[in-house]
């Protein structure tokens, strides 16, 4: 089970734009501290990998190397282990994209292969719902309308379940999500008049 | 801390969002001002650095919203995250209330009841009422089964025998009768859309039922609830039969009494009491086997381009890869739960195993057919070895940067170590050099699972090699990125190193490729060490490489303390003169170097207090090095070096330890202390000749002096032609640092400071290697009467001069002398018999040719520690 779902910044302000944990007791007055300690270990193994890339980069002699280099600098994986903010130990899987990184704490029998897909076509979806490739390099557009990342979580990991989603099923969350903006949207506007008639 | 300015959210900010807030509760606002007020609420808990708590009014009020059915899907969301966000600080009570206020009788009430986490008891009550919705409700059962994860995870209580068989029901409904058409998409007023039917991934007609790798061009209720129920399927077995059924186990092997989580329920401690397995539902297990076998086909189908395009066809091509590694993992639960189901699952296994093993794969889907072999190992008749080669040989070799990959494999590794190391010793002893690949490369990510995966890796016949790897980690880091990062054969400056790097790169053990366990340290061939040490030197070390030295003295206390407590007495003594010929051969970061050297002089007064009788096979090596040390002695590096081998010398160069010790070799020992202590004696009578009337050169003497006697010495060096090889390294060593530390620091107050503290520590070096010279040729002198009168002439020497030294080492000179005087006393306290030392050095391997790691022999002093400096 996933319990818990970050959306942050990959510098040193490490700021946390979405947060979501979906087990009931890591809401308690220690979730700041929580996210925050997730967020820095993030912070701290992307950062070591992308200097030593740095450092060694201008001798790349090799595309594919570099490639595969380049790829594996914005992916990662550790194991948290049990302590006072953790009562059973979790992993955490996280993707940088531009300037996010999208975090996942799982539970640690779950199929992390799963997390990583999760993770490819959650930003896709986000993308394309912001009309913007490139929102993970403007991460404040999300601030903009936190209601519609929140759909888009609640529908792409219903209460933490990772979802088996073949191309088909992301095209139906893709058009359910959509749908339900709209709809709330429009049913907001029937509540704007019948308030007017109301009145 | 944030630099942004608008995060965290300032105190006034929060305040002024939570006082709308009110006003919205007060005036029962609706529309956009209630949306953009439950917006800033869920931003302020975001972003504020304190929280203000919701009171009871606020709560009812968003609650309320949730289960207004006039409330927009936006206002219902923002709601129930606002509450379950604070839901840790409420602790439910007011939730409860609402709750039970409502009864919980119409559906939002109970969706909202599952939302917001409500306690468990109170959940088990409305089981019966979800179960009776979900058997006539597919948009319900679609709604309901993603909650049952976190329900799971936080209340397996709940699923008592009669809530899982109903459940189960449910399950297997949705499982194996999803609609095969996709859902009628209504299309413009006048017509009516024909359905479309269910494909497989070559766009071919769905074969069999509906299962998460179909195609449905709009995705129905059912089929939804089919995708959902096969996501939850894997921590339904687990939660509620595999670990029961671990836990009855463990409890009657330790028998414990006390379980967490299932201890409270009464029917739960019934069935633990009775000792009754919980067995799967046998149409259930059928059916979820029916549904993995069909998911396994399903995975190798051919994905249609045309019905799939290309960014499509990535995710269907991982998305079969997934779900392939779903159902061996599924499918391994359920052979754990009914071994009936063993041999049915293993010919599946094999089947996928042949048709993997040919083309270049992930790792993820080879892990689970080998968690299903290894858990089934005794059952399967299959030889799954070459499999094993295949993964640790070969893939894992070349995958050592794909992090989720190795952490994947680590995992299993660290969880099936035993019977690993039962079934397959290969794997640790054969290639474990793989592992050490992984660590090199993570050493930030991963060091947790070495930590708790070295001891298992070390093996009689690999332990020195494992103790090179060790020590040459960062080395072994820095060559990974450079082969990765250039072509070697077209690189120049590389061609001479290739030898080496090819060496550290080795795939496979030398001690298992019959290269001897001896002949594994490219640092004792001198025609390959100054290439390496140019190498070393002209390369810029990376945040990698810095972690591998931080981690390699940590891994390196663990490897000592594995053979310190299990490994013969062959195997010490092998093991020191490696730690001997390693001490100055090492990576050349200082902190690195200055680490390991105390590691390895600690670990080395640890074997021979356990192990007396290494005196004999070190002493060639103790003293020709002792021969070779110039007394121009580095106080860094060198000093504690020499004084660790004095102090061994003198304790232990006996022959009442040792008989294979000769009079010859005591001689030698004490013939090589000697002159080392008359170099330093000459030292200081010759400083003070050369500066008569200065207070100039000595040991021990105070801060302030003995820094004022290095600056003087720095003045008149030209003058004085007589100064010895040890004065001029001194002063050198001072005119570099000043000008470092000055370069620095600037400040030469601070400057001055710092090298105060660094004379201060020269001269204590300098008081502890004298005690320990004085001492050590008196103990050796106390057992053989034919020294006295030499150690006598150099502790005269001493006495002479007394103004020169620090009063513990006159102290212990006057100490020496007057035990020396008294030949009889002095034997007494320095000449015992072997029985009188610790006789806890009873090493016993019974299979000193066994290639079990340590940690599996049979070893009667398994439960006695080495020595006791660390148990």
């Amino acid at each position: 089970m996933v319990v818990g779902f970050l959306i942050h910044s990959l510098d040193e302000t490490q700021i946390t734009y979405f947060s979501y944990f979906f087990s009931a007791h890591l809401n308690d007055e220690h979730s700041i501290k929580r996210q925050n300690l997730i967020i820095s270990q993030v912070y701290q193994n992307y950062d070591k990998k992308l200097q030593s890339f740095n450092i060694l980069q201008t001798n790349i002699e090799n595309n594919y190397s570099k490639q595969l280099m380049e790829k594996s600098v914005g992916v990662g994986v550790f194991r948290v282990p049990e302590s006072s903010l953790f009562q059973k130990p979790k992993v955490v899987v996280w993707k940088k994209v531009l300037n996010l990184c999208y975090t996942l704490i799982l539970s640690p029998d779950e199929n992390r292969m799963a997390a990583q897909h999760f993770l490819k076509f959650f930003i896709q979806l986000l993308n394309e719902h912001f009309k913007n490739n490139t929102v993970s390099s403007k991460p404040k557009l999300l601030l903009t309308k936190p209601e519609e990342v929140l759909i888009l979580i609640e529908k792409t990991i219903p209460n933490g379940n990772l979802v088996y989603a073949n191309s088909f099923v992301v095209k139906n969350l893709r058009t359910e999500i959509e749908a339900t903006i709209l709809n709330k949207k429009k049913n907001l506007k029937d509540l704007e008049i019948k308030k007017a008639i109301k009145k | 801390m944030s630099k942004n300015p608008s995060f965290p959210f300032p105190e006034e900010k929060t305040q002024k969002i939570f006082s709308k807030f009110q006003l919205v509760v007060e005036n029962k606002s609706q529309g956009n001002e209630l949306v953009d007020s439950l917006r800033s609420l869920l931003l302020s808990y975001q972003f504020s650095k304190k929280k203000p708590r919701l009171n009871k009014e606020q709560k009812t009020f968003l609650i309320n919203i949730i289960k207004n059915p006039n409330s927009t899907s936006i206002m219902k969301s923002l709601s129930s995250h606002i509450l379950r966000t604070t839901s840790g600080y409420s602790k439910g009570n007011v939730l409860q209330i609402t709750l039970k206020k409502s009864n919980g009788e119409d559906l939002e009430s109970l969706i909202c009841f599952l939302d917001l986490w409500v306690d468990g008891k109170r959940l088990e009550k409305k089981i019966p009422q979800i179960l009776s919705w979900i058997s006539r409700d597919q948009l319900l059962t679609e709604q309901v089964i993603p909650f049952l994860s976190p329900i799971l995870s936080d209340h397996p209580f709940i699923f008592q025998k009669k809530t899982r068989d109903a459940f189960e029901k449910q399950f297997i409904a949705c499982l194996t009768r999803a609609s095969l058409n996709s859902a009628v998409i209504t299309g413009s007023f006048w017509r009516q859309a024909s359905p479309i039917p269910v494909t497989e991934f070559d766009g071919s007609k769905c074969l069999d039922f509906f299962t998460v790798l179909n195609c449905s061009q709009s995705y129905t209720n059912d089929q939804m609830t089919n995708v959902y129920t096969f996501s939850l399927l894997y921590s339904w077995l687990k939660t509620l039969y595999l670990d029961p059924i671990e836990k009855q186990k463990q409890k009657e092997k330790e028998k414990e009494e006390e379980e967490e989580g299932f201890g409270n329920n009464e029917e739960f401690q019934k069935e633990k009491g009775n000792k009754k397995i919980i067995k799967l539902n046998e149409r259930f297990c059928e059916d979820i086997i029916k549904y993995c076998l069909r998911t396994l086909d399903q995975a190798v189908t051919k994905i249609s381009t045309e019905q799939s395009p290309k960014e499509a066809e990535v995710i269907d091509s991982n998305i079969q890869e997934i779900v392939e590694m779903e159902s061996i993992r599924i499918l391994t639960l359920i052979c754990q739960i009914d071994p009936g189901q063993i041999q049915k699952v293993t010919s599946i296994t094999k089947k996928i195993y042949e048709r993997r093993k040919t083309q270049k794969h992930s790792l993820h889907p080879f892990v689970e057919i080998m968690n299903f072999v290894i858990m089934n190992i005794e059952q399967i008749k299959y030889d799954f070895q070459p499999m094993i080669e295949s993964i640790f040989g070969e893939k894992l070799f070349d995958l050592y940067y794909n992090s989720l990959e190795c952490f994947d494999l680590l995992e299993f590794v660290l969880i099936n170590r035993e019977l690993l190391l039962e079934n397959y010793p290969s794997i640790f002893s054969k290639h474990f050099l793989a592992f050490f690949r992984i660590l090199a490369w993570n050493p930030d990510e991963f060091s947790l699972e070495f930590l708790e995966l070295l001891p298992t890796l070390i093996h009689p016949e690999n332990y020195l090699e494992i103790f090179h790897t060790l020590l040459d980690l960062p080395i072994l880091s820095l060559c990974l990125e450079l082969s990765l990062y250039k072509d070697l054969e077209k690189n120049v400056d590389l061609a001479s190193f290739s030898e080496i790097l090819n060496y550290i790169l080795r795939k496979e053990s030398s001690s298992s490729s019959g290269k001897g366990k001896n002949n594994i340290n490219f640092w004792d061939q001198n025609e390959y060490l100054s290439v390496l040490q140019d190498f070393l030197e002209s390369n810029k070390h990376s945040p990698r490489v810095i972690s591998c030295c931080k981690i390699v003295p940590i891994l390196l206390q663990i490897y000592f303390d594995v053979l310190i407590s299990y490994a013969s007495i062959k195997e010490i003594q092998e093991l020191s003169i490696i730690m001997f010929n390693r001490y100055f051969q090492l990576f050349s970061k200082q902190s690195f170097l200055n680490q390991v050297q105390k590691l390895i002089l600690e670990k080395t007064m640890s074997f021979f207090a356990g192990n007396p009788s290494l005196i004999f096979d070190l002493n060639e090596q103790f003293i020709s090095t002792l021969q070779s040390l110039s007394p121009g002695i580095d106080y860094i590096g060198k000093i504690d070096f020499l004084i660790s081998i004095t102090w061994i010398i003198g304790e232990y160069a006996n022959k009442k330890i040792e008989s294979r010790l000769s009079n010859e070799i005591i001689s030698t020992f004490f013939g090589a202390i000697e002159v080392i202590a008359f170099e330093y004696l000459t030292i200081v009578e010759k400083s003070k000749k050369s500066k008569k009337g200065s207070t100039n050169y000595s040991m021990g003497l105070n801060e302030s002096q003995f820094h004022k006697q290095k600056q003087s010495q720095s003045q008149t060096q030209s003058q004085s032609q007589s100064q010895t090889k040890f004065q001029i390294e001194n002063e050198n060593k001072i005119n570099f640092e000043n000008q470092f530390l000055m370069k620095k620091f600037g400040n030469k107050f601070e400057t001055q400071s710092l090298l105060k503290q660094i004379s201060t520590e020269q001269g204590k070096n300098q008081t502890r290697l004298l005690i320990t010279l004085i001492l050590a040729l008196t103990k050796i002198a106390s057992r053989n009467h034919s020294f006295i009168q030499r150690t006598l002439v150099i502790i005269s020497k001493i006495m002479q001069h007394s103004e020169k030294y620090n009063f513990l080492i006159l102290e212990k000179a006057e100490e020496a002398i007057k035990l020396l005087n008294n030949p009889g006393i002095a034997s007494l306290l320095f000449d015992m018999e072997k029985s009188a030392r610790s006789q806890k050095n009873s090493y016993n391997i019974s299979d000193e040719k066994s290639s079990l790691p340590f940690l599996l022999l049979e070893n009667d002093s398994q439960n006695e520690s080495f020595h006791n400096f660390f148990f």
